[in-house]
C-alpha cells in the first residue's frame, strides 16, 4: 500500500488573502494500516477560523482510527460483506429505519469522540486566543453575545470531513458533508463508496459544527476480503473543478495510470503543480486530495484504466455525433422549407452554431481518443475514424471492441 | 442452528400446533416466524438452539401465570421439543409500534407530550406489575420495547428472560441499562429493575443516556474495561451538579441539551437524585414504581394547551408561561384531586386515574367566552354538588361548567373539587 | 504537466438566468414591448458578465406564460447565443402550469440543469401584473420542494397594482423579494437591475452561511429601486415564526 495527500489555496482565496481551509492526511504503516483523511473548512465569512477546525479534525481522526482498529473487537467487521449506511438523518427523512447492531455502535462511538475531542480543541484554542479585533468584526451582532459566553463557539471553526481507513484484514470509510470520495476496484470500475447525503446541495453542506452532527455520518465497511485498489478523497474544491462525476473520476484514472507509468514522485510533484491550477481553471475553491493505493494491483488494472477512458470516449462521440446529425438535420429542414420569418432565421442560426460546436466537440474528442488508443495499442494503434463530422474516407469502417482470451484490443473491421 | 420451512408444523404443549407462514426477523436468540394458530395469525419465536431444562421451564411456568398486564407481548404457548430446539407463541406486533432504539437517536418521535407521558406511564405500570407478580426483567434494553408514537401506547417484548427474582436466567442485558451493581457482577432483582426503570424514563424523556457524556464519547472505541468503569464503577450523571466531568457535547448529545432545560423542574430534580452517587450505592433506597407513577401523573396534571398557540406546554406553575410562544397562560382554573392539581385551559384532556385514557376535556362555553366546561369522556355518569349545596348529574360526553367550588365525584375513588383563584 | 492534458475535463462552471413571464392578455401592448424591450438590451450585459467572470458561465432560458406555457428554447442558451424573439401577449394567466413546467426542468435527469458539483444555483425573475387564474398553488408547492428552486434566487417584479403581490411573495419566499413598478421606464429599468445583479451574485462563489444569496441580491435592488421613479420594495412583514425542537 502506498499514499499521498496533498492540499492547497484556492485561486479566490488568494485574492481575498484568505487562507488555505483545507487539510489532509495520508498515512501507511508497517502493519498495513493505510489511512487517508480530508477535511475541508467552510469559507464563508462566519466561520473565519475553519481553517484551525479542518486541522484539528485531521488530526483528531487520524488518531482515534488508529485507536479504533487497536482495540475495536475484529469480528464486528471480518467477514462482513460491503455495507453502507445512510446518515440518521436520512433515515428519518424517509422513515425508513435500520436495526443497529454492535457495529453501528462502535462506528457511533468512533464518531462521537471526533466530535467531542474536536469540540475540546477548538474550546482550548478559543481560550488561548481570544478574537482578534479583525475576527470580531466578521461577527454579526446577533451571534457576539452568544461567542463571548462560548455558545455555538464551533461555528466559526466548522468543516467537513471524510475519511477512509483500512488493514490487512477490512476497510471502512466515513463522511460528514460535501467532497466526493472515489474508490476503483481492480477492473477499473469506480463508485462512491459512501452513501451521498442529500442535504448536501450546490454550496450547501452539513458539518461537523451542526448541533446533530452525529446524526450525519454516513459510513460504509467491508471485511469479506474485498479492496479497492486505488480510492480518492478530494474536497469539493475538487469535484466543482469537474461538473459532471465522470470528468473527476476522468482525472483520478489520469493520476492512477501515472502513478504507474510515471512512478509515485513524478505523480506527486504533478499533483502539487496540478491542483493550483485546476482550481485557477475550475471551482476557484481551496483543493485537497489524499489517496491511497494498492502499488501492485493498480499495475494489473492499468489496461482496464485506459479500456474504461476509451470507452467513456466512445459515449461521448457518440453523443456528439448525434448532436450533430440532428443540427445538420435542422438545417436541412429549414433550409428546404424556405421559410423567411424570424423565428426560422433564428432557428437556422441556431442550426448552424450548433452543428459548428459538434464539429469541435468531436475533433477534441477524436484527438483524445487517439491519445488513448495510442496508450493502449503502441504506436501501431489505428487512428479513430467514424463518418460524423469528420473529413469522408473513401472506405466505410466501423469500430469494434474485440474480446480476446488473454486480452482486449481494438480492431477496424471494413463493411 | 435450528430453521424451520414454510408449512412446517409444530406442536405446542398440551396440544395444538401452529403452521410456519413466512420469516417475520431474526436476532441474536432466535428467529421470529408468522406462524397460524387455529386460523389466527400469531408470531412464533424460535430458539437458534436449545436452551437448557430451566429456562424452558420457567418460560413454560410464565405462560401459565399469565401475562402481569396489558403492556406485555407475553408468551401464550410454548412448543414441545422439537427438531432440536424450541419455541413459544405470543400476539403479533401490530402496526406503528416501533422499536425504542428508534427514538433514542430521534428517528422517531412522540406525536405530543401526551403520549410521551403516556409510555411513561405504561412503562412504569408494567414494571410494577411486574414486580407484584414476583418476576424480575433481567434482560432490559431498547430493543425490548415497542411505542406508538401517536398514542404512547408501549409493548414489551423479549419476556423469555423474566425471571422469578433471585434467579439468574444467564443472558446478561447490556450494560447501558444495567444498575452498577450489575455491571460488576451482581445478580438482577427488582432493586436493579429500578434503576433500570430509571433509565428507561430518562432516555423517554430526553433520547439520550443519562450516563453517556463527555467522559464516555471521549474514548473512540467501547471495550468492555470501559463499559465496567462508565456504567459502573465510575458512572457519573451527566448533569451531576457537583461533578461536572461528564456533561453533555454539542453535536453529540443535542437531545438531552435541548430537553432538559424545558422540561419541569420536578422531573430534573428527581433525576438528579435518582442518578446520585448515593442513590447509586444504595440500591434499596431508589424510587419504587408507584412513586413514579404519581410524578408522571402530576407533570400530565401541569400539561395544558396553550390557549394562544394552541400548542401542548408544561406549566410551572412560579411563572405560568407557554414554551412553545412565551405567553402568559392563565391557569388560575383548577381541579383539586386528593394532592393532585389539575390545570384546567381550553382543550386540556385530563387523566383522573392511571389508564392513560382521558376521563375529561376542557372546552369553552359557546355562549361565554370566559366560561371554561367540563366534558365527560367517561362511560360512567359524574355526580357533582354545588357551592349550594345542589345535587347534579353528569352523563357521558355531557359538560359542565368550571365554576369555584363545585366538588366532582368521578367514580367511587376520586372525588375533586374545582378551584378557581382569585374568587 | 501531464495530469491536465488533452484527455481531462474541466468545464467551466454554470449558472442559469430563468426569466418567468406572464404573457396573459393585460399585457398586452406597452408592457410586453417594455419586456421585450427590456431583455434583448440587457442580455449583452449578462455576456458581459459571463464573459468577464472566472467563476461561472451565465445561461439564459426563458418561459413565457399564459394560457398554457412555452419555452423560447428548449436549453439554455449562452447570453452572447440568446436571441431574444419578441412574446405576445394574450390569454389567462396559468401560473400554476408555469410553476410545474419550471419544476420539470429544474432537475438533471430530465431538464435543463447539469450535476449540482460544478453548478451555482439558479436565479429565476418571475414577471407578472395579474394574478393567477388556475389553481397555482398546487405547481407551486411542487415547485417548492424542488432542490434547485429551494436553492435559487428568486426575485419577482409585480407590473402595477393588479398584479397579486401576495402571491409573488409566496413565489419568492419573501416579500422583501418582490419588486413593484408603475411605470413603462420603471419597469424597463428594474428589468435591467434584477436581471444583472442576479447574474452578478449568482455566478460568483460563495460558501455555506454567508448572507443568502437571494438576501444579497434583494439588498442590492433595494438601493437601485430607491433611485428609480416608480419602482418600490414591497413592504416587510413580520416573518417571526416558533420552531419546535420536539417535533
Amino acid at each position: 500500500m502506498r499514499c499521498f495527500d496533498f492540499h492547497c489555496q484556492g485561486e479566490s482565496h488568494k485574492a481575498t488573502d484568505k487562507m488555505c481551509q483545507d487539510y489532509s492526511y495520508s498515512h501507511v504503516d508497517e502493519n498495513g494500516l493505510a489511512i487517508a483523511v480530508v477535511c475541508d473548512g467552510h469559507g464563508g465569512k462566519h466561520y473565519f477560523r475553519s481553517d484551525v477546525g479542518a486541522r484539528f479534525a485531521t488530526e483528531i481522526i487520524a488518531n482515534n482510527v488508529r485507536e479504533f482498529v487497536n482495540h475495536i473487537d475484529e469480528t464486528l467487521l471480518v467477514g462482513q460483506p460491503f455495507t453502507q449506511q445512510a446518515a440518521i438523518q436520512t433515515e428519518i427523512d424517509r422513515q425508513d429505519f435500520r436495526k443497529e447492531k454492535p457495529v453501528d455502535m462502535a462506528f457511533r462511538q468512533l464518531f462521537a469522540s471526533i466530535i467531542s475531542q474536536w469540540q475540546q480543541r477548538i474550546e482550548r484554542h478559543a481560550a488561548e486566543n481570544p478574537l482578534t479585533e479583525k475576527e470580531n468584526a466578521q461577527v454579526e451582532d446577533q451571534y457576539k453575545k452568544e461567542f463571548l459566553s462560548g455558545y455555538k463557539l464551533e461555528k466559526i471553526y466548522g468543516c467537513t470531513l471524510m475519511a477512509y481507513v483500512q488493514t490487512p484484514k477490512y476497510w471502512f470509510a466515513f463522511h460528514l458533508g460535501d467532497g466526493k470520495m472515489i474508490s476503483f476496484d481492480h477492473e477499473a470500475q469506480w463508485k462512491e463508496p459512501v452513501l451521498w447525503d442529500d442535504r448536501c446541495f450546490l454550496n450547501k453542506t452539513t458539518s461537523i459544527c451542526d448541533s446533530d452532527a452525529l446524526n450525519e455520518f454516513r459510513y460504509t465497511y467491508q471485511g469479506d476480503g474485498g479492496f479497492p485498489v486505488a480510492i480518492f478523497l478530494g474536497s469539493d474544491g475538487m469535484d466543482d473543478s469537474f461538473g459532471e462525476e465522470t470528468n473527476l473520476v476522468n482525472f483520478y484514472v489520469k493520476v492512477a495510470k501515472s502513478l504507474v507509468t510515471d512512478g509515485y514522485d513524478a505523480t506527486f510533484a504533478d499533483i502539487k503543480e496540478t491542483l493550483p491550477v485546476l482550481s485557477k481553471r475550475g471551482s476557484q475553491d481551496d483543493m485537497s486530495i489524499a489517496c491511497v493505493y494498492d502499488e501492485v494491483k493498480l499495475v494489473d488494472a492499468l489496461p482496464k484504466f485506459i479500456l474504461w477512458q476509451i470507452a467513456l470516449t466512445k459515449a461521448s462521440i457518440l453523443a456528439v455525433n448525434k448532436k450533430i446529425m440532428e443540427a445538420k438535420d435542422r438545417r436541412n429542414r429549414l433550409e428546404m422549407a424556405g421559410d423567411h420569418t424570424d423565428k426560422s432565421k433564428i432557428e437556422l442560426r441556431y442550426a448552424q452554431n450548433d452543428n459548428d460546436k459538434g464539429y469541435a466537440e468531436k475533433q477534441q474528442l477524436v484527438r483524445k481518443m487517439d491519445i488513448l488508443l495510442k496508450e493502449y495499442n503502441g504506436d501501431a494503434f489505428v487512428p479513430y475514424y467514424d463518418e460524423v463530422g469528420m473529413a469522408e474516407k473513401e472506405r466505410v469502417l466501423v469500430w469494434k471492441m474485440e474480446e480476446h482470451p488473454f486480452r482486449v484490443r481494438l480492431v477496424w473491421e471494413e463493411i | 442452528m435450528s430453521e424451520l420451512r414454510t408449512g412446517e408444523k409444530i406442536s405446542l404443549l398440551n396440544g395444538g400446533f401452529v403452521t410456519i407462514k413466512k420469516e417475520l426477523g431474526r436476532g441474536g436468540q432466535g428467529i421470529v416466524y408468522l406462524v397460524d394458530l387455529n386460523g389466527q395469525p400469531k408470531a412464533l419465536k424460535w430458539y437458534h438452539n436449545m436452551p437448557d431444562v430451566s429456562f424452558y421451564n420457567n418460560l413454560a411456568n410464565n405462560v401459565m401465570n399469565g401475562a402481569p398486564s396489558s403492556a406485555f407481548l407475553w408468551p401464550e404457548r410454548i412448543s414441545e421439543r422439537q427438531k432440536g430446539s424450541f419455541g413459544y407463541v405470543m400476539a403479533l406486533r401490530p402496526q406503528n409500534y416501533f422499536e425504542f432504539g428508534n427514538f433514542l437517536l430521534a428517528k422517531k418521535s412522540f406525536k405530543s407530550f401526551q403520549a410521551m407521558m403516556a409510555a411513561a406511564m405504561k412503562i412504569c405500570n408494567g414494571f410494577m406489575m411486574l414486580h407484584r407478580f414476583g418476576y424480575s426483567y433481567q434482560d432490559l434494553n431498547d430493543g425490548n420495547f415497542f411505542i406508538d408514537p401517536d398514542t404512547g401506547d408501549v409493548l414489551i417484548c423479549d419476556n423469555d428472560n423474566v425471571m422469578p427474582q433471585g434467579e439468574k436466567s444467564g443472558i446478561m442485558g447490556k450494560a447501558r441499562y444495567m444498575a452498577p451493581e450489575i455491571v460488576a457482577g451482581g445478580i438482577p432483582d427488582k432493586y436493579s429493575d429500578r434503576f433500570s426503570l430509571s433509565v428507561i424514563l430518562f432516555m423517554l424523556f430526553y433520547a439520550n443516556h443519562p450516563f453517556e457524556g463527555a467522559k464516555v464519547v471521549a474514548c473512540p472505541c467501547m471495550t468492555e474495561a470501559y463499559e465496567k468503569k462508565f456504567y459502573g464503577s465510575e458512572a457519573v450523571f451527566i448533569y451531576d451538579p457537583n461533578n461536572k466531568t461528564n456533561l453533555p457535547v454539542r453535536g453529540i448529545h443535542q437531545n438531552v441539551i435541548r430537553r432538559w432545560p424545558v422540561m419541569p423542574a420536578e422531573l430534573r430534580d428527581t433525576f438528579i437524585r435518582e442518578f446520585s452517587p448515593e442513590m447509586l450505592k444504595n440500591p434499596q433506597s431508589r424510587m419504587i414504581e408507584q412513586n413514579w407513577g404519581k410524578l408522571i401523573a402530576s407533570l400530565r396534571d401541569k400539561l395544558v394547551i396553550c390557549p394562544h398557540c394552541g400548542e401542548e406546554t408544561f406549566i410551572d406553575e412560579a411563572k405560568p408561561q407557554c414554551m412553545n410562544c412565551g405567553r402568559d397562560v392563565d391557569v388560575r382554573r383548577r381541579l383539586k384531586l386528593g394532592l393532585r392539581t389539575l390545570l384546567l385551559t381550553n382543550g386540556t384532556r385530563l387523566f383522573i386515574d392511571y389508564d392513560n385514557t382521558p376521563d375529561a376535556r376542557v372546552a369553552v362555553n359557546p355562549q361565554d367566552r370566559n366560561m371554561l366546561l367540563l366534558q365527560n369522556l367517561t362511560k360512567e355518569k359524574w355526580t357533582a354538588e354545588t357551592p349550594s349545596g345542589k345535587v347534579k348529574s353528569v352523563e357521558p360526553n355531557e359538560f359542565m361548567p368550571v365554576k369555584h367550588g363545585i366538588k366532582v365525584g368521578f367514580n367511587a375513588a376520586n372525588k375533586g373539587e374545582i378551584i378557581i383563584n382569585n374568587q | 504537466m501531464s495530469l491536465l492534458d488533452e484527455t481531462v475535463s474541466v468545464p467551466r462552471r454554470t449558472m442559469t438566468l430563468f426569466f418567468m413571464i406572464d404573457t396573459s392578455g393585460s399585457m398586452a401592448g406597452s408592457k410586453i414591448g417594455a419586456v421585450n424591450d427590456a431583455v434583448v438590451n440587457v442580455l449583452p450585459m449578462l455576456d458581459e458578465i459571463s464573459v468577464t467572470n472566472p467563476d461561472a458561465e451565465i445561461k439564459v432560458a426563458a418561459l413565457e406564460f399564459s394560457t398554457g406555457c412555452n419555452w423560447l428554447y428548449n436549453e439554455p442558451k449562452l447570453a452572447n447565443e440568446f436571441v431574444w424573439q419578441d412574446v405576445q401577449a394574450n390569454g389567462l394567466t396559468s401560473l400554476g402550469a408555469a410553476c410545474e413546467e419550471l419544476e420539470n426542468k429544474l432537475s438533471r435527469s430530465k431538464g435543463f440543469m447539469q450535476s449540482a458539483s460544478g453548478s451555482f444555483a439558479p436565479a429565476i425573475i418571475l414577471l407578472s401584473d395579474g394574478a393567477p387564474t388556475d389553481n397555482y398553488e398546487a405547481g407551486l408547492a411542487k415547485l417548492k420542494a424542488n432542490n434547485w428552486f429551494k436553492s435559487a434566487i428568486k426575485v419577482a417584479i409585480a407590473i402595477g397594482d393588479d398584479a397579486d403581490k401576495e402571491v409573488l411573495a409566496k413565489f419568492t419566499g419573501t416579500n422583501e423579494a418582490v419588486f413593484t413598478v408603475h411605470n413603462i421606464d420603471a419597469l424597463k429599468q428594474i428589468i435591467r437591475v434584477v436581471a444583472v445583479t442576479s447574474s452578478q451574485i449568482g455566478s460568483k462563489s460563495s460558501t455555506a452561511g454567508d448572507t443568502t444569496k437571494q438576501d444579497q441580491v434583494i439588498s442590492e435592488v433595494q438601493n437601485a429601486v430607491d433611485n428609480i421613479d416608480g419602482a418600490e420594495v414591497a413592504t416587510k412583514v413580520d416573518g417571526s415564526s416558533y420552531s419546535d425542537d420536539w417535533d
